[in-house]
This record gives C-alpha cells, structure tokens and sequence, in this order.
C-alpha cells in the first residue's frame, strides 16, 4: 500500500465508529496513515500489526475527537520526520489504549499522545519504542 | 448536471434513426415483429451500422454475428426504445466495432438489459455507451450491463452508463480498456435504487479513472474488483449518497493521482476492503465520510 503523499487517509465525520486495519503501509513524502474522527462520531480502532507503516513525516497519526475511545495496537512503525505515533484524543473522548508488537520509531518522538479526556491512558509495550532526534 | 448534458448531447448528435439494409451475405438484423429483432450471422461481417428501434425493443443476438464499421464509420450496433430494451447474446459470441460500438438509449418506462458475448470494441469514440431514462424519465426501471463473455475497448472510452431510472444499475465486466477517459462510468441519479459493479473477471484500464461511479440516490453503491488502473485520475473514484462498500482484494488498484478516492455523502457506513492499493501522484487511499454518515472501515 503506497502513496506518493500519505499512504492511507481516513476521515470520519460520521455518528459510527472509524475502523483501519492494515498490513504494509507507505507514505512518500506525507503520514503513513492518518485518521481523523469527529465530534459527532464514536471511537477509532487503528490495527496495523499485520506490516510496517512508514512515512515520511509521521507514521501514525490520528485525531479523535468522537465520543468513544482511541484504540492503536501496532507493529513497526516509522515516521522519518515527525513521530512515530502521534495521537490526540480530545477531551470529550473515552480513553487511550496503544499497543506496540513492534518497533515504533519517529525523529521527534518515537509516540506522542495527547489525551484531554477524563479517561486514562494505557499503554503496553512488546516491542521497542525509540526517537533520533527528539 | 453534466451528465445529463453529455446523455442528452449525444442522442441529438445520433442521426435518423432509419434502418440500414446490409447486404444479403452480410450479417444483420431483422425485425420478426414490432420490437423483436434478431441479430444473424449470414456469413460476412457486417459492415454499416445497425439501428433497432421500437417502443419496446428485444434483440437476440446468434453466434457469429458481427458488426465492423471502422471502414465505412458509423456507430456499429444502435438501439433506442422508449418502452424497454433487453439486448441478449443467445448462443457463441459476436464481435462489435464501430466508432461508438454499442449506444443503447431507453428514454421510456421499461427496464435495459444487456448482454454481450464477445469483443465490444469502439474504434473513435465510446465502447458501450448506455442511457435509461433522460430529462428526468424516472419511469425507466432496472439497468443491467454485462460484457463478461468478452473484453471491451474504446478510444475514448470503455462502458459509460448514464441511469436516471427508479431501478438498480448493474454493470458487470471482464476485461475493459481505453486510453481515453474512464474504464467504467457509472452515473446513477436521485431517483435510483443503488448501484453495483463486478468486475472480478477482468482487468480495468482507464484513461483517467479505472472505475468512476457517482451514485446520488440514498441507497447502496457496491464497487468489486480485480486489477484497476487509472490514468491521470484514481485507479477508483467512488462518491455516493448512500452505504458504499468497494472491496478490491481481487487484485491490485493503481491511480495516477490517488489509488482509491472514496467519498460518502450520504447516511449509512463506508467499507473498503483492499489488497494492493498505489496512489501515483497522491494518496494510495483517500476515504471520506461525512457527517449524515456513520462509520468508516478500511481494511488493507
């Protein structure tokens, strides 16, 4: 799965829930895979365990900004200029939940979540999670 | 709208619609009653447009009848009917060549159906060119379009279908190719009853987009592929008002600009179920759901 700018683009303004699941992804001179869930939607639930996801400005990055909760369980992941992950999850969301099976790494941050919500954070990680220059 | 312009252009541009007389050695098309024609292989191809017309048209198309205007130029196979068309290759196949090679026109109340069973090929102009109901004749029902039993080719473009019945629009495809415009265009309008396209038994090659379907009624638009590969455009360019669901694990999908650009406008989810996807110049996947939607799922 490659793409010139980002490799996949997922926006969800919808009243449901926004779902990727992915093997092998690339982003040429953009995000890996970006998402981005709104106001009037549930939660978002990011699987890309089955490959790598490589961009070259972040890896991962998501903003939800629905009712539910953010949900990342990983495999490597690169982002060449920005973070590896980079997750916002805005103060009317559930929690935050990432899971790393892989290697996450990034050049400013190898994950970086911002989560407003009243809910907790939690991460578990199986693989390693590293940044060059942040 | 432009589609409706680029339907209605057409038909006007279309001349009388007098019956040709082929030669008696030639293949052709006979009239056995009103609206009932047979299509018969006689032993040489046909060489000058055959135009069908009827207020209701049925057309039974035997082995071996074909059609070759590149020659003497024309449209190969024409059929306009304002009360219904079911184009059906019985038996074997045939082959059709003609500037446009097949133009079907249903301007009445009455379903379209076609069926081809062999090579479509349009040598200036569009392979399959299909319109049900114009201006707002929502009284045309169903429209169903499949070239599965042969490939489909065409300057300036593969099958473009214009459907403003109250019916479904159904196209299904083996292998379409144009270095024009689209592989496949499917317009289904307000008044429509979903739109479906099957193309796992081909390669689609377009110009500009491989697949481009625009479904503006409130109801499914389901797009299954193999290979698709766009031009200057994306491999598949999908926007509708309604649930969509593509799923394109059958091959891969290659887009000169993004891969796979999919847009819900519309209520219910939008699912794409992917293999190989590859955006040349933007995005390999560009999904949108909008906000009278509910949920998005891309599983690549």
């Amino acid at each position: 799965m490659t793409g010139q700018e980002r490799g996949i683009t997922a926006r969800n303004y919808g009243t449901g829930d926004l779902s990727v699941t992915t093997a092998s992804v690339t982003g040429t001179t953009s995000d890996g895979l970006f998402a981005y869930n709104s106001a009037d939607s549930a939660g978002v639930a990011l699987d890309s365990s089955a490959g790598a996801i490589v961009g070259e400005t972040g890896g991962v990055r998501v903003n939800n900004f629905g009712t539910g909760a953010l949900q990342i369980t990983s495999g490597d992941v690169t982002g060449n200029q920005g973070a590896g992950i980079d997750a916002t999850n805005s103060a009317d969301s559930a929690g935050v939940s990432l899971t790393i099976d892989g290697s996450v790494t990034g050049a400013t941050s190898g994950v970086r979540i911002d989560n407003t919500g009243s809910v907790n954070t939690a991460i578990v990680n199986n693989g390693t999670i590293g940044a060059t220059s942040g | 709208m432009p589609p409706l312009r680029r339907c209605v252009g057409v038909r006007l541009r279309w001349p009388s619609c007098a019956a040709t007389s082929p030669a008696a050695a030639q293949d052709a098309c006979t009239q056995s009653a009103p609206g009932e024609f047979k299509c018969e292989n006689n032993g040489d191809t046909a060489t000058t447009t055959q135009t069908l017309t009827g207020s209701g048209v049925t057309i039974a198309i035997e082995d071996g009848f074909d059609i070759d205007t590149s020659v003497s130029g024309g449209n190969a196979l024409v059929v306009r009917s304002r009360g219904g068309i079911d184009i059906q290759q019985t038996s074997g196949s045939s082959t059709l060549t003609g500037d446009v090679c097949l133009v079907v026109d249903q301007s009445g109340a009455g379903d379209m159906t076609v069926q081809t069973g062999g090579a479509v090929t349009g040598t200036n102009g569009y392979s399959v060119y299909a319109c049900n109901g114009y201006n707002g004749a929502s009284s045309a029902g169903l429209i169903a379009i499949d070239t599965s039993g042969g490939s489909v080719s065409g300057s300036q473009g593969g099958i473009s279908v214009f459907h403003y019945g109250s019916g479904t629009l159904r196209i299904e495809t083996a292998d379409v190719t144009t270095e024009g415009a689209n592989g496949v265009y499917a317009f289904g309008s307000t008044s429509g009853a979903g739109v479906t396209i099957d193309t796992i038994a081909g390669t689609i090659s377009g110009g500009t987009s491989g697949i481009r379907a625009a479904n503006l009624a409130d109801s499914q638009l389901s797009i299954t592929t193999g290979d698709v590969s766009g031009g200057s455009a994306s491999g598949i360019f999908a926007d509708s008002r309604g649930a969509t669901s593509i799923n394109t694990t059958g091959g891969t999908v290659a887009g000169g600009t993004t891969g796979i650009t999919a847009t819900n406008t519309g209520a219910g989810s939008l699912n794409i179920t992917t293999a190989g996807v590859t955006g040349g110049a933007n995005d390999s996947i560009a999904a949108t759901n909008a906000f009278s939607g509910t949920s998005l799922s891309v599983d690549s």
